[in-house]
């Protein structure tokens, strides 16, 4: 049943107002990102809605970046809301209170792919699918009245993919399904599993493979995993995204939960509380683990991998190429918009100039490794109860090398400090995504815009419940919480 | 306890006349109200040195007058940290407090000026380790180079939310601790001037463990040591303004009834009112009265936040009607396994007549067959009405099976157009002769199919499969009324199907021939596990037949990591017992489905905790379907299938409820065994304490009093009474209790209720007559020391005794006389991660021992154990395997020497997988664990795959 509230234009329950960052006085540089601001307001709302940037996929592309192409307009009011029959119904809890033995809390949920419904839109539509009643939700993006639903016979934990007027997706029932994006009709189904097996999991009886990594669609080829024990089995699987038809599978050893990702040669796969791995893209060979403190929050820039939230909120930054963690960032998640990193904690959010701090960190990390390196030759070479005096001058040398190295390393630390541009405090821990100049972020019973130039609460509005996710399209925000509300905030009404 | 008390005072009282107008010169004095608080700072009304406090605030508590809440995870209050700066006392030193602590941690700090890092040790501190107020103190004298703090340790626990006055002094020669005026504890160990570095950490709470939590009232440093009199004095001026009575007389505990709603119960001495006081924070200004003037007490709090702490207390009127208020307890209501609830709506197109008949016969259906909870399958969805009407009317998880996809559509779209769809009731495209369900995991089988006329539900044998044991039922048939558009299958028809199958005991109804139902007794093969070692001889073997060779998942989900014991170090072990398993977290229990990992019934007892099992026994076993737990000085007797609790039983013979604790625990037959363990003699474990090695974390918990009971009345048949009795070591075996029991002078005097050096004294194995209590035999139990453990088992007609000093020492003893059979010893695995401290089992003709396989009859070695991987936990066996930790969950099939290792989740640190019910059943024991390998944490079962 439908539940949605559609509000006259203006007449917003939200404390609508977008203003430039220091009200009490504008320096030039505030002013100027403020003009572009508009700027890009105007030219946005000058767009023809069919060119208007879409959300095909979760957090906006293969890269799970959660940046929009486009900047929203100012005055974003909450133009409808949509409230699900039941709210979500999350496959795992949350994490332990306190690690006793270490000593250490508050701890991180590293499962959490499916704690509110995810939002893509394509088309003037939007989609999500349901935890709760394993359906496959379409909205009418502009009002938020239900175009139709489609049952899978277990829980849908996962946002669709878009494609090519396709909606792609798995559930806990072991299928990924293709539907007519238009009329929910179904195209093709296909069993990741080998057999169809079914357990009480999660509270629910569901298959031994679900599905749970979405559907990642490109190139016409549509690349899912189906199960989450490693000892039963689990599947990379690549199908012809217009037939279903199998391409290729592979068994991973691996436990597959969270999105995946996509590079132009490899797969990412999200792995629960886990570190993700990499698997070739050709044919889902595996490649490596990542090093890390684990999570499924995952997004891929240029040559780096960022995941997290770890163990109690770090966000680790990986060469794509390398499985070793190169930098390690407090936080819950982070947005990485060409030469800036953005980083939310659960109690501020800061912006880096990430493109010179991650190559300080990698030259760190070459004197680094060579400094590890040169410990462990001395380690050895110490082993010898009475070194020859070839080893003792090899001794030597390299003490003196190790001592170089540190001396070398030193300055880093500092110009890596150096390249935090701004850190304010924040009420807002839970999502993170952008759109223009603006972050917009998610908390407890509010959303707000922060300005990307100086950390500036530029927006903010209540919404029921914790805002896990967010999406931008169609020049609306979308926000999703964990009570099963989507709330869409426009600058006009639709 | 009490006694210490009431002896303090009268000293204190005496002293405090006498020394009333000394002078007392603290150097720094804080008193932690309202009034003392100047912007962030609690001002120093002695000297220069003010608290400032940084993070929340809350002030209130249980004194006269206001205290504030030391949250030490959310609070910081520091102190200037340099030395000179700060004016610390560097000649003699005396620091008191008045505080009453909620939560202890591993190490906690009260009030420091010390410098702890690596091998430095300096200054000094006063605070807590685990349960006992503790006072360090560094030294010129003691100097090692970096500084080496010495301790005076309390050894009686202390009790949460209880004020104490606490004080540490040092002369230059000797440290003293006392605790409400009484000397705890004192040491020479130090001497000269005080040691300290140029800074120390200065501050209240602090230390590497997080904070403790509770209340400060007032502290003060001094730059002399107090005489004892003087300290006495000091405890006295003020200790009525701190309430002694901190207990009702049983309970508190928490029943979640809904999303929103908890019950609170708890009962009173005498009838009284009685108040619950409740909120978020520590205002507490949600009250719920109970009006009836009675001793049991029962509040239902409603409109619960999700994930929100709250606190509450329950005031109540003492024996003399004066009212008290019980310590701060905790609700977490991220705790809550209820099932989701639904808005129900009338079932699409059902008329009115339908609906009643649907619904009377779901009635029907749920009264007689007692299942309310767990999965329903109906095999044949018909049109899902059924469905609907038993979905609403209970807190079951209907599936409907059909194989027609257009109308498994349709009923999909009425169920959810009834509000009931995913959440309490889904519809699954399958064969119905094929079941694409795990075996043995279906509480109800109906059908809708068969009721209405149109056909029978598959196969018989196909729904034997799927239905669990131990009372799952199958109910079907076709009746008149419900047939009202298709044929009614015949009866002879329906007969014939029934019979088709396999050998089954249907019951039908008398002169109908349509109506049958079939309840699948106890799973043949399956084992039990009612003890913590399995059963009250301790072999660890539930003699389970069926779990074993290739294994598939069977259910996994809740409970998760929160409420479990951080890596279930040295926890009790789960239970299992007539198809129900029993699951003990932190301060709660979970009484779940075996077979389909459904949570029955959670119930939260803020006083159920026990760790270190190894040196103790367990508190929680069951017996058919009463499951019995200690809490204090009482056995909670449960009903296993809801958690209702039918009766509490006390410690016989016990006049002080505050002296004894419940220790020792067994049930075998018609009676209930326990012991008697003198207050703060268990290990509680507050903060994930590991329990890994020698010293006082291996002390042996002993009982002064061993007693049995009647099971059906509580009555008591017998108590025993000799020496410091080993908990560890009881065992039930044939017709007699087997210990070891202490009977040295240090044993007999010692206080607090556990053993460690006195150990090696005057040792006696003892087998006593279980049904009187009489003493049969006793022998010398002259052998090795047990620094580690000690355990005892038994099985025909001998007891198997096992001790770990610096390697393992087995011994066999006859039950004739105690003769000494035969011994082994041999190195252990490793002297960490529990490599000394494994329990063995006894299967067959062997004994498995880590790292040895051990002949019972001989005692001669007959192979090393197969190597596992990194492992911190003790093994279970059954008649078919072994468990262990070997990274992950790990399972050695000895009869096929097959090893499975389910990859995917951690075991915890003692024995939480069970071998048992047919099933591997491992409920989530990672907890707080970080675990970087295993990516999911949670409760799972694993069943043998179908050949």
């Amino acid at each position: 049943m439908v539940k949605a509230v559609r509000y006259p234009v203006g007449n917003s329950s939200g404390t609508n107002k977008l203003r430039f960052a220091g009200n009490t006085g504008i320096d030039i540089m505030q002013f100027r990102f403020g003009f572009l601001l508009l700027a890009g307001a105007v030219l946005a709302a000058l767009l023809p809605s069919a060119a208007r940037a879409e959300w095909p996929t979760y957090r906006h592309d293969l890269q799970r970046t959660g940046v929009a192409p486009e900047p929203l307009p100012q005055g974003l009011k909450e133009t409808w809301r949509f409230t699900a029959k039941h709210a979500p119904e999350p496959a795992w809890p949350g994490p332990a209170r306190r690690d006793g033995w270490h000593k250490s809390d508050p701890l991180k949920p590293r499962m959490i792919f499916d704690w509110a419904f995810h939002i893509t839109e394509s088309g003037g539509k939007l989609y999500f699918g349901s935890s709760a009643d394993d359906k496959l939700y379409c909205l009418d993006a502009a009002t938020g009245e239900e175009r139709w639903s489609f049952f899978a016979e277990g829980p849908i934990r996962l946002a669709p993919t878009l494609y090519q007027g396709k909606a792609y997706f798995g559930a806990d029932d072991g299928y990924v399904y293709c539907l007519n994006a238009e009329t929910g009709e179904e195209i093709w189904r296909h069993k990741a599993a080998p057999e169809d097996y079914r357990l009480p999991g999660n509270a629910r009886i569901m298959s031994i493979y679900p599905v749970r990594t979405g559907v990642l669609v490109d190139n016409d080829i549509a690349y899912f995993c189906g199960g989450i024990f490693t000892f039963e089995g689990a599947y990379v699987c690549a199908v012809d995204a217009n037939t279903g038809k199998a391409l290729w599978k592979k068994k991973l050893r691996d436990s597959a939960q969270g999105y995946m990702l996509a590079s132009a040669d490899k797969l990412y796969v999200a792995r629960g509380r886990v570190n993700p791995i990499v698997l070739q893209r050709a044919d889902g060979a595996f490649l490596y683990a990542h090093d890390g403190a684990g999570g499924s929050f995952t997004v891929l820039v240029d040559d780096y991998l960022f995941y997290g939230p770890g163990k109690t909120g770090q966000i680790e930054a990986a060469r794509s190429d390398r499985n070793d963690n190169l930098v390690t960032f407090q936080g819950n998640q982070i947005v990485v918009n060409q030469g800036r990193a953005f980083m939310q904690t659960d109690t501020e959010m800061s912006a880096l100039d990430r493109t010179r701090y991650l190559k300080l960190a990698e030259e760190k990390n070459v004197l680094s490794d060579e400094h590890d390196q040169l410990k462990e030759k001395l380690k050895e070479l110490k082993k010898a109860e009475a070194p020859t005096d070839a080893q003792k001058a090899e001794i030597d040398t390299l003490v003196a090398r190790m001592e170089e190295l540190s001396r070398a390393m030193l300055p880093y630390d500092k110009q890596m400090q150096e390249c935090l541009q701004w850190k304010v405090p924040c009420k807002y821990p839970y999502s993170l995504i952008m759109a223009g100049e603006q972050l917009f972020c998610g908390g407890m019973d509010g959303v707000a815009a922060i300005q990307a130039a100086d950390g500036a609460t530029a927006w903010e509005a209540p919404v029921d419940g914790r805002a896990l996710e967010l999406a931008i399209s169609n020049q609306s925000l979308f926000v999703s919480t964990d009570k099963g509300i989507i709330h869409c905030f426009s600058a006009t009404a639709k | 306890m009490k006694h210490r008390i009431l002896t303090s005072c009268l000293i204190a009282a005496i002293a405090g006349l006498a020394l009333a107008a000394q002078a007392q010169e603290p150097t720094a004095h804080w008193r932690f109200n309202q009034s003392s608080l100047n912007a962030n700072q609690i001002v120093d009304t002695a000297g220069k040195n003010p608290v400032t406090v940084e993070g929340a605030l809350s002030f209130g508590g249980t004194a006269a007058e206001e205290a504030m809440l030391v949250d030490l995870n959310n609070t910081k209050l520091a102190l200037p940290e340099k030395v000179a700066e700060a004016g610390l006392p560097v000649d003699a030193l005396t620091v008191e407090a008045w505080v009453a602590i909620e939560r202890t941690v591993e190490w906690g700090q009260i009030l420091s000026a010390a410098k702890i890092a690596g091998g430095l040790e300096k200054g000094w501190l006063l605070g807590t380790r685990q349960g006992n107020f503790s006072f360090g103190l560094a030294s010129e004298g003691a100097d090692d180079g970096d500084g080496k703090i010495a301790y005076a340790r309390d050894h009686h626990t202390l009790e949460w939310g209880r004020w104490y006055h606490v004080a540490g002094t040092y002369d230059g020669a000797t440290m003293r601790l006392y605790v409400n005026g009484m000397l705890a504890d004192e040491s020479t160990e130090q001497s000269g001037k005080i040691l300290y570095g140029r800074s120390v950490d200065h501050q209240f709470g602090g230390g590497t463990d997080g904070g403790w939590r509770g209340w400060l009232y007032e502290s003060a440093v001094f730059d002399r040591a107090l005489p004892a009199e003087e300290i006495q004095a000091r405890y006295a001026a003020k200790k009525d303004l701190f309430p002694e009575a901190l207990r009702v007389a049983l309970g508190p505990w928490v029943n979640r009834i809904s999303k929103d709603a908890i019950r609170i119960g708890w009962e009173t001495e005498t009838p009284s009112p009685s108040r619950l006081l409740f909120s978020e924070g520590v205002a507490l200004d949600r009250e719920f009265g109970s009006a009836e003037l009675g001793t049991r007490h029962e509040v239902e709090v409603t409109g619960l936040k999700p994930e929100t702490l709250y606190n509450y207390r329950i005031a109540f009127n003492d024996a003399q009607g004066k009212t008290q208020l019980t310590r701060l307890h905790e609700f977490d209501s991220n705790f809550d396994y209820t099932a989701p609830q639904v808005d129900a709506k009338p079932y699409a197109y059902a008329n009115e007549a339908e609906a009643e008949r649907f619904g009377a016969l779901a009635t029907r259906i749920l009264s007689e067959s007692g299942i309310r909870k767990g999965y329903a399958l109906i095999v044949g969805s018909g049109e899902g009405r059924l469905a609907y009407e038993l979905a609403w009317r209970s807190e079951l998880q209907v599936i409907c099976i059909d194989d027609d996809p257009q109308r498994a559509q349709r009923v999909r779209r009425k169920l959810d157009d009834a509000n009931v769809y995913g959440v309490r009731a889904q519809v699954h495209v399958a064969p119905l002769d094929q079941l694409p369900y795990s075996a043995i995991v279906a509480n109800l089988i109906l059908s809708e199919d068969l009721l209405t006329g149109a056909r029978v539900p598959g196969k018989t044998e196909e729904l034997l499969r799927v239905l669990r044991p131990y009372g799952g039922q199958i109910s079907l048939g076709a009746l008149p009324d419900f047939n009202e558009t298709a044929t009614p299958v015949p009866a002879a028809e329906f007969q014939a199907w029934l019979s088709a199958g396999p050998a089954m005991d249907w019951k039908t109804l008398p002169g109908n021939g349509t109506w049958a139902t079939y309840t699948r007794p106890a799973l043949a093969g399956a084992g039990e596990w009612t003890h913590q070692y399995g059963n009250a001889t301790n072999n660890t073997n539930s003699g389970d037949t069926i779990a074993g060779g290739e294994m598939a998942a069977q259910w996994f989900g809740e409970p998760g990591p929160r409420p479990m014991v951080d890596r279930g170090t040295r926890a009790p072990a789960p239970l299992t017992a007539n198809g129900r398993l029993y699951v003990q977290g932190d301060r709660r229990l979970f009484g779940m489905d075996a077979y389909n990992g459904t949570i029955l019934w959670t119930l939260e007892i803020p006083d159920l905790r026990r760790a270190n099992i190894p040196r103790d026994s367990s508190n929680m076993v069951v017996n058919g379907d009463d499951l019995y737990v200690a809490v204090r000085e009482r056995c909670w007797v449960l009903d296993g299938q809801t958690g209702a609790l039918k009766t509490t039983w006390l410690l016989p013979d016990q006049q002080d409820p505050d002296a004894m604790d419940w220790g020792y625990m067994a049930s075998v037959g018609d009676q209930v065994f326990g012991s008697a363990v003198r207050q703060g003699g268990l290990f509680i474990g507050a903060d994930g304490e590991w329990y890994d090695e020698a010293g006082e974390q291996s002390e042996k918990v002993v009982s002064a009093q061993l007693f049995a009971l009647d099971r059906a009345t509580g009555e008591k048949q017998w108590t025993y009474e000799g020496g410091a009795v080993i908990n560890s070591s009881i065992t039930v075996g044939g017709d007699r209790l087997y210990f070891v029991e202490s009977r040295g002078t240090d044993a007999l005097q010692q206080e607090k209720g556990r053993l460690g050096g006195e150990l090696a004294q005057d040792r006696f194995l003892v087998a006593v007559d279980k049904n009187t209590g009489e003493k049969i035999w006793e022998r010398p139990y002259n052998v090795s020391n047990a620094t580690y453990v000690l355990y005892l088992m038994y099985q025909d007609d001998r007891i198997i005794a096992l001790n770990s000093s610096d390697k393992w020492d087995m011994y066999a003893f006859g039950t004739g006389d105690g003769e000494l059979l035969w011994e082994q010893h041999y190195s252990w695995l490793r002297d960490h991660h529990g490599g000394a401290m494994t329990h063995p089992a006894i299967i067959g003709g062997k004994i498995y021992a880590e790292p040895k396989i051990i002949d019972f009859k001989t005692g001669q070695v007959l192979a090393d154990s197969p190597k596992r991987d990194h492992g911190c936990g003790t093994i279970a066996a059954s008649d078919r395997v072994i468990l262990f930790r070997d990274g992950e969950h790990g399972m050695w099939d000895y009869t096929e020497d097959t090893r499975a290792r389910w990859n995917d989740f951690r075991p915890g640190c003692w024995l939480g997988m069970l071998p048992a019910a047919g099933l591997v059943l491992a409920p989530e024991t990672s907890a707080g664990c970080w675990c970087a390998g295993q990516p999911m944490q949670s409760s799972v079962a694993f069943a043998p795959k179908a050949k």
